[in-house]
């Protein structure tokens, strides 16, 4: 039974795509299972590819929403079942003891109103942090809808929590999910968000010894995610949505999530459309541009150029746009423009800098750093000397997106 | 001359001893557990603990802790090569100080560095992989990893799993770390057979390969991730499934990424 449960519930939550148990510092009570390790930890990973981290289930899917895109509209013919809270926190513990999972993901379909599924979602929650001083991670959705007063106190409990913000226009979500509005997943958002803010500077005015200490509110903060592919959003308008939601809501992360089509619907691809992998893998290397690279989204993309290159990442891409920000010279740039080439990612410029501090950097030098040159020389010299073979820029742009990689795909494009 | 000692952190501060006095490099340190060369001169270095704290002590004036922290992780990650490497590199920070730290495309750093992220990068992927199963009371996990990472593992899950007794042996290196709710030791450890799980654990586990087959996508079917993220050789001690799909066509890109 238990088993039945699980296996409906845990296959109707898979959709979700974020994993992450990152970001929290929760340290285990005396008496008590579990701490949170701050880098995150991935337990397994799925034939798909995925990590697992966390018990990903849904609290319950006999949904009374009858959304177009979503497997578990109320319309759908299939297996329905729902937990109970003890159920949820016992299968949590047993397979955290057993070093299974990090903690849990909990999110749920729409149990009669958004307000009674919170509150399944907080008993079964507190059980674990109250009955069972459960100090693992907990994500928790905050369903749309729900009121104030409910995600105040689950705030209060879980380590990260997140509204989906589902698709990117307020159009595209009144034709395919019409029971949910712009306005039923932007004022949690805001709510959490601002509840987070509000929180950092009570923490600010504690360290100054202004105020007693103040509990917790999602200490590792709230994410969404949107789906691609369902509607004609382009890359630009996708892009644009989530620097502002970086800027505006403080969002740890925005998943994007390849539409896979579940249900035959006039308004959505047909079910045999395989889901756009390559355009979500591309949309998160935009992302990463946009959070640890200094990039905004009108540099990566504009309107004139609204989707990103097929053949190229989008900083490569980037790179053969504005040729004139080239060469950059490993000794004497700053860390900002050596992230800038593209090959270099985070760990690589930061070595770079490091190293130059004890000897003149030349292009064997980087090798052994661990830079990968194949791109990378193109772009950079190494006090004034240049490697990278002197081609035409559209001979270069053929060379780069020349990758044998793209020829195994199975994906519908034409690989350039 | 070739140094042999016995790759432990004691054994490599009496080889620093020696170095120092003589003011000479062997030619290469080796470990007493790999085949030691026949026609080269070598010379075992003993463990002595006196020597070995007095060269700690003297070391900790001019070396800073956190690469010092560096060695012994260099010193666990097993890597063929690693000891010769640790020791040059240890007397260029010793005469350069932060800045021989930072000459990362110094060879010898690079290989002690290596090392490091081998030790690293295992130790990590055992905090997600180690399994436990419940033996009546006392939660039993066999791992085999390729650098010694036990004393890495115990302190992680004794801070962690702190209300229940375990035990991760090390199969490869017969020795276990051992934790009784209170305190943990590394100790030797060889078991005629695997422990048997309490029939509980067993529908515990269970629940778990269901949960584990329930959250793939079909649709989305990547092996070669999958083995990139957990390669075959962890998947004799998980308890899970991970499916072989001779016939996918490998899909080269990865699914969203979690840090």
């Amino acid at each position: 039974m238990l088993m039945q449960k699980l296996a409906i519930l845990a296959d109707a939550a898979k959709y979700d795509v974020s994993c992450s148990s990152s970001g929290s510092e929760r340290k285990n009570q005396p008496g008590g299972v579990g701490n949170a390790y701050t880098a995150g930890i991935c337990h397994t990973w799925t034939d798909d590819g995925r990590c697992v981290s966390l018990l990903k289930t849904l609290f319950s899917n006999e949904c009374v929403y009858d959304c177009a895109y979503c497997v578990n509209r109320r319309s759908n013919d299939r297996p329905r079942a729902t937990f109970t809270p003890q159920e949820l926190a016992d299968l949590t513990i047993h397979f955290y003891r057993r070093n299974y999972i990090e903690g849990l993901f909990l999110s749920s379909c729409v149990l009669k109103t958004p307000d009674d599924t919170m509150t399944e979602l907080i008993r079964a929650v507190t059980i674990l942090r109250k009955d069972y001083r459960f100090g693992g991670y907990i994500h928790a959705k905050a369903i749309p809808g729900a009121s104030r007063e409910l995600i105040e106190p689950l705030g209060r409990l879980v380590d990260r929590m997140s509204v989906n913000i589902e698709l990117p226009t307020e159009e595209s979500l009144s034709m395919l999910a019409p029971q949910k509005t712009k306005k039923s997943i932007l004022a949690p958002m805001s709510f959490i968000s601002g509840r987070i803010e509000e929180r950092a500077s009570e923490k600010r005015a504690q360290e100054k010894r202004l105020a007693v200490a103040a509990p917790a509110f999602v200490p590792a903060g709230q994410t969404t995610q949107m789906i691609i592919g369902a509607t004609p959003e382009t890359d630009f308008n996708i892009l644009r949505l989530s620097e502002a939601l970086y800027g505006r809501f403080s969002l740890k992360r925005v998943y994007y999530s390849a539409y896979l089509p579940v249900n035959e619907e006039r308004n959505l691809p047909a079910i045999v459309t395989p889901p756009p992998l390559l355009r979500e893998h591309r949309l998160y290397q935009a992302d990463w541009l946009l959070r640890y690279y200094g990039f905004t989204s009108g540099e990566i993309l504009d309107e004139s150029l609204p989707s990103l290159d097929d053949a190229l990442d989008p900083k490569t891409a980037w790179a053969l746009r504005n040729m004139q920000f080239f060469p950059v010279d490993v000794n004497s740039a700053p860390y900002e423009r050596i992230l800038r080439v593209p090959g270099i990612g985070v760990r690589s410029a930061k070595r770079i800098v490091t190293a130059r501090r004890a000897r003149r950097l030349r292009h064997e030098d980087l090798k052994s750093l661990g830079v990968v040159m194949k791109r990378a020389t193109h772009f950079l010299t190494c006090d004034g000397r240049a490697e990278g073979m002197l081609f035409s820029l559209e001979k270069l742009r053929r060379f780069l997106s020349g990758r044998p990689s793209v020829q195994q795909l199975t994906l519908p494009f034409d690989p350039v | 001359m070739i140094y042999i000692y016995d790759g432990s952190w004691d054994g490599l501060m009496c080889v620093v001893s020696r170095v120092a006095n003589d003011r000479k490099f062997p030619d290469d340190v080796m470990r007493i557990a790999k085949d030691a060369p026949i026609l080269l001169e070598c010379e075992r270095i003993e463990n002595d603990s006196a020597i070995a704290s007095a060269a700690e002590k003297t070391l900790r004036r001019r070396v800073p802790s956190d690469f010092l922290y560096d060695v012994w992780l260099a010193l666990l990650s097993d890597a063929s090569g690693v000891d010769g490497a640790i020791l040059r590199a240890l007397s260029m920070v010793w005469k350069k100080g932060k800045h021989g730290m930072a000459d990362l495309a110094n060879p010898y750093m690079k290989l002690l560095q290596n090392a490091v992220r081998r030790t690293g990068a295992e130790h990590n992927k055992f905090l997600g992989v180690t399994r436990f199963c419940d033996v009546g009371g006392i939660f039993y996990a066999p791992i085999e990893p390729d650098c010694d990472i036990l004393p890495l593992l115990a302190g992680h899950f004794a801070a962690r799993l702190s209300d229940q007794g375990w035990v991760i042996h090390d199969l490869r290196r017969k020795k276990a770390a051992v934790f009784d709710t209170k305190s943990w030791i590394v100790t030797d450890m060889n078991l005629p057979a695997p422990p048997l799980s309490t029939e509980e654990d067993e529908d515990i586990q269970a629940l778990w390969r269901e949960f584990y087959k329930s959250t793939t996508t079909r649709e989305r079917l990547n092996p070669k991730v999958q083995r990139g993220n957990m390669p075959k050789k962890y998947w004799k001690h998980i308890t899970e499934n991970p499916q072989d799909f001779p016939n996918v066509t490998v899909l080269s890109y990865p699914s969203g990424k979690n840090e």
